[in-house]
């Protein structure tokens, strides 16, 4: 059976026996690219890394100086913290959402051509009754 | 082989998958096409609304909905269908499909559906639009006309059909067709082994398709399409270089979705791990960031070494930084972006892997600052690359930070406050300078040459020219609306090779590939460039019979006896000598990095040898005035070398006149009067000139040499050319004879002898010669006065007297112009101001006339 130049058989014997590759590395890219994206391994190997690097290291300090350093070289790490825990946390929702996305694009193709016949179906029904 | 392969396009899912898409891609079907789906989209949320709160919608309109969500649904898939599984219908892989020659596998599955698929379309529709039912090579070749890639392949070829001889090649296929009496479309035996034979390519490339250069380079097969590359001087190579052009092209012009990336960058959190660099960000930019998706491959490709290598230095322990060397314009800043692109896009080790190549601002840096801001400034900057961690810091013509002759106006040496970042193993720094400014400036301070790994940038050949240009050119051609043909690229390469000395590759092809475009540049109709357009370009920019190089200098060299016959008398052998010199040198049989030609004149006096430079001047080079003459008299002192090559001795750096006068035009004959007399050390320069067509002046610059003639020319030996002359032996043995007399009287060094193209004999002329040299003077001055209108005859017994009268065995010709002047130019000079010979006037001098 063809509907134009196009054999039907092909066209679901593509959909649901070919396809799965293409689907396969849609969805793998998408969660690699948003893997790489937030970086979350890198981020917990810099969890307590001072934000920006903006550390202070003064020369042939006192103890006021040292402890000034120290206290800044803190606030820094902090702050590094909050920012990386935090993305993390926003990175690992947004991974989960995601996939939870990908989990119901494979459904629909599945259910596709299935759709067609339930909305043509339908339609009919609605029609004659 | 091929005879048990199967192939049938038209019973093929390429074509009709190629159909439906040539059908669907229309750009009316493709908004009809997004609309029906944005409806479709529009429908279903109401249809939802209306599950979950009653619309109340009519039961017709309900059912209408569904049916036309069912339908935009199903036209959905088939979009999805074509759009995306080309490349899952292959039930076994190419190279199995050949090697298994089973005919149950129609081989058509693995030709591209995206362009060949479009191309086969357009040759069958050209096929059934003339009637014709066989679509042969031919008609495939017109095909690719009418695709875009395809045409602009075509046009790179400088292949354009237009209507007629379109016409003439369709109906060479109806006369095939006729001939084999096909009533049904088919494809000819000839285009299904092109077809094959475009597999047999994509299974050597380890490609699954055959793609559009792939059927190009097959369609070469053909002789018909063979011949017409070949009238258009393209070689199987040049289609293959075009070829591997457009593959780039169209890797190139690929849309890279998410999820295809094959690089994705550091992510957010390396960029957190870093350090802020404010005073760095205000006086640098990041070349990473422009240059992820630029067009670099070629570079990257060809200079694979010296970028693996700048990889193996910076990722090393201690000091690590790179110096390029490698003079103006050899594409050192563009080797440092192929490399910056690499990087950003993770093709490095993991060490150098998404950092950001920074290119420090030097004109910025340096601008207004004294030596106390300027240090504040670099403290900062370096400090600041050194705790980012993630920055390469590029520095372009790195020489202008550094001079060891500070006390110079506006010159300053940052060397002591770089030294101490210079060592750090924190800081990685790439930077480039010209060999003159390295030895100059750099090389003179230890500490700081030390601190680098030099890495020598060479300078392209022609070959590897190529594809750099290739990728350049687009830029041009898109600013100016140009389109530059495969010859015409390859025309600028050879051209800018010949004449272009004072710039080295790539950078003079590109100036002249831009300077072209701008030329050419047009606002309507897009302006096609070919290698005329180049030739005519390069002959008008450069003064040099470029267009007709190899046409009208053919005719020239093959005809140079009789040209110089013509200014010169008797001198038979010298002339043929001379002749058959330069007419070996251009047919390449002689070294290649040498001068056109190089010439010994020896002979007395006033036999011609000055007037033959001239006359090579004017028949080679199309004036007397491409004549550059050094009296070597002038230069006995070794002192003199400065005058010749310049200075370069001190702060005071002197032009030398040989080097300017070769510099600004190097098409020209160099005539060196009475070499002789010239000190032995600048005979030592004439070495390499002659030898390699090139010599190094005082300020360090090449001068060169391969496009001149050079002529040196002495007296030495006159005496025994005499004596030889008298003795009636063989004429040819004559220059050897001389040769052995310059060398035993210590005249001249054997390795300066031997350099010369020819050393050439002149003889003494006899008083025959000199009536015909009065005759060629004589026609000269009568050409002066026919300028004004007077008519000037001179009876047989009149150039008898002066030819007498100037004969002189010593010195030759030379006496006879002074005769000329002060027994006929001056006698001619008084009446005229008498007024007894006026405008219009004949006059006939004789015998008595000449006092």
């Amino acid at each position: 059976m063809e509907v134009g130049l196009i054999s039907v058989v092909d066209l679901f014997y593509w959909w649901y026996a070919k396809s799965i590759q293409k689907i396969y590395v849609f969805c793998i890219g998408t969660i690699k690219y948003i893997y790489h994206f937030f970086s979350i391994p890198y981020l917990i190997q810099t969890l307590f890394a001072p934000w920006k690097r903006d550390i202070s290291s003064p020369v042939n300090p006192n103890i006021q100086q040292m402890f000034q350093a120290f206290i800044d070289n803190l606030i820094a790490r902090f702050v590094g913290f909050i920012v990386r825990i935090m993305t993390i946390f926003a990175g690992l929702f947004i991974l989960i959402s995601v996939f939870v996305l990908l989990v119901l694009l494979i459904l629909i193709w599945t259910l596709f051509p299935v759709l067609i016949v339930i909305f043509f179906i339908n339609g009919l029904y609605i029609g004659f009754k | 082989m091929q005879n048990n392969m199967k192939i049938d396009f038209l019973s093929s899912d390429t074509y009709k998958t190629a159909q439906v898409k040539k059908s669907i891609d229309s750009s009316l079907v493709k908004y009809l096409r997004y609309i029906l789906y944005l409806l479709g989209f529009f429908i279903v949320v109401i249809l939802i609304i209306n599950l979950l709160i009653d619309l109340n919608m009519a039961n017709w309109i309900n059912s209408i909905m569904n049916i036309f969500v069912s339908v935009v649904l199903f036209i959905l898939m088939i979009d999805i269908y074509i759009s995306f599984h080309k490349d899952d219908k292959l039930k076994v892989k190419l190279s199995d499909a050949i090697n298994l020659q089973d005919d149950k596998i129609n081989l058509a599955e693995y030709l591209d559906t995206d362009d060949i698929g479009e191309i086969l379309c357009n040759a069958i529709e050209i096929a059934k639009k003339n009637k014709v039912n066989l679509v042969d090579p031919l008609i495939i070749l017109l095909a690719f006309q009418k695709s875009s890639f395809g045409s602009q392949m075509m046009l790179r070829c400088s292949l354009f059909f237009n209507n007629e001889s379109e016409k003439k090649l369709i109906d060479i296929a109806k006369k095939e067709a006729e001939a084999q009496n096909q009533k049904k479309l088919v494809f000819s035996e000839a285009s299904n082994r092109i077809l094959i034979d475009s597999l047999q390519n994509a299974n050597i490339r380890k490609e699954n398709f055959a793609d559009l250069g792939d059927l190009f380079l097959s369609l070469t097969q053909n002789v018909q399409v063979n011949k017409a590359f070949e009238e258009k001087g393209l070689k199987k190579e040049d289609i293959q270089n075009i070829v591997i052009w457009y593959r780039r092209m169209i890797a190139n012009s690929k849309t890279n979705y998410f999820w295809q990336k094959k690089y994705y960058g550091g992510g957010i959190g390396q960029e957190w791990a870093s350090g802020y660099t404010p005073v760095l960000n205000y006086f640098s930019k990041n070349i990473s960031e422009y240059l992820l998706d630029a067009k670099l491959q070629a570079i990257a490709t060809g200079h694979k070494p010296v970028i693996d290598r700048i990889q193996e230095v910076l990722v090393k322990s201690g000091q690590n930084n790179v110096m390029l060397l490698g003079e103006e314009g050899v594409g050192k800043r563009t080797l440092v972006n192929a490399f910056a692109q690499k990087v950003i896009r993770g093709q490095v080790l993991p060490f150098l892997r998404y950092k950001h190549v920074i290119e420090l601002d030097t004109g910025q840096l340096l601008a207004g600052a004294n030596e106390a801001e300027l240090q504040q400034r670099f403290i900062r900057i370096l400090g600041e690359t050194q705790n980012a961690g993630n920055i390469i810091l590029f520095v372009n013509n790195f020489d202008n930070l550094v001079n060891p002759e500070v006390e110079q106006v506006g010159t300053i040496d940052a060397s002591q406050f770089l030294i101490p970042y210079l060592k750090s193993d924190r800081l990685q720094i790439i930077a480039t300078a010209n060999y003159d400014s390295w030895h100059r400036k750099i090389e003179v301070n230890q500490t700081i040459a030390n601190s680098f790994t030099k890495i020598n940038v060479i300078e392209p050949n022609n070959a590897e020219m190529l594809p750099v240009l290739q990728d350049a050119v687009g830029e041009f051609e898109y600013k100016n609306k140009v389109f530059f043909t495969y010859n015409a690229l390859k025309s600028v390469i050879a051209l800018a090779d010949r004449y272009v000395h004072d710039e080295v590759f790539p950078q003079k092809a590109i100036d002249l590939v831009q300077a072209i475009s701008v030329k050419f540049a047009s606002l309507g109709q897009l302006k096609i460039i070919n290698d005329d357009d180049v030739q005519q370009y390069i002959a008008d920019r450069f003064k040099v019979p470029a267009k007709e190089a190899s046409e009208k200098e053919k005719e020239k060299l093959l005809n140079l006896e009789s040209e110089l016959h013509k200014r010169l008398i008797d001198q038979q052998e010298a002339v043929n000598l001379i002749a058959n010199s330069l007419r070996r040198a251009r047919a390449g049989l002689s070294k290649k990095n040498k001068p056109i030609g190089s010439f010994l004149f020896v002979g007395p006096t006033g036999v011609g040898k000055t007037e033959t430079a001239k006359a090579l001047a004017d028949i080679y080079f199309g004036s007397e005035k491409n004549m550059i003459r050094f009296d070597m008299s002038e230069f006995q002192e070794i002192s003199s070398i400065s005058r010749l090559i310049g200075s370069g001795v001190g702060k005071q750096k002197e032009q030398g006149l040989l080097s300017v006068a070769i510099r600004e035009n190097p098409y020209t004959v160099l005539l060196f009067d009475e070499i002789e007399k010239a000190h032995p050390n600048i005979l030592n320069l004439f070495l390499q000139m002659l030898d390699e067509g090139t010599l190094t002046d005082a300020t360090g610059r090449k001068l060169n040499f391969t496009n001149a003639i050079i002529i040196c020319t002495s007296n030495a030996g006159a005496e025994q050319i005499r004596q030889y002359l008298k003795t009636d032996k063989p004429l040819d043995k004559l220059s050897s004879i001389i040769l052995d007399y310059l060398q035993k009287e210590n005249l001249f060094r054997p390795e300066f002898l031997n350099r010369f193209d020819s050393v050439v004999c002149y003889k003494p002329l006899s008083q025959d010669d000199i009536l015909e040299v009065a005759k060629l003077m004589l026609k000269k001055l009568q050409g002066k006065l026919k300028e004004k209108d007077i008519a000037l005859e001179f009876t047989p017994n009149a150039i008898l007297k002066l030819a007498k009268l100037g004969y002189e065995p010593t010195l030759g010709a030379r006496p006879m112009a002074r005769v000329i002047q002060d027994k006929v130019e001056n006698m001619l000079a008084t009446k005229m101001l008498e007024g007894s010979i006026k405008n219009k006037q004949k006059v006939l001098i004789d015998e008595k006339d000449i006092k």
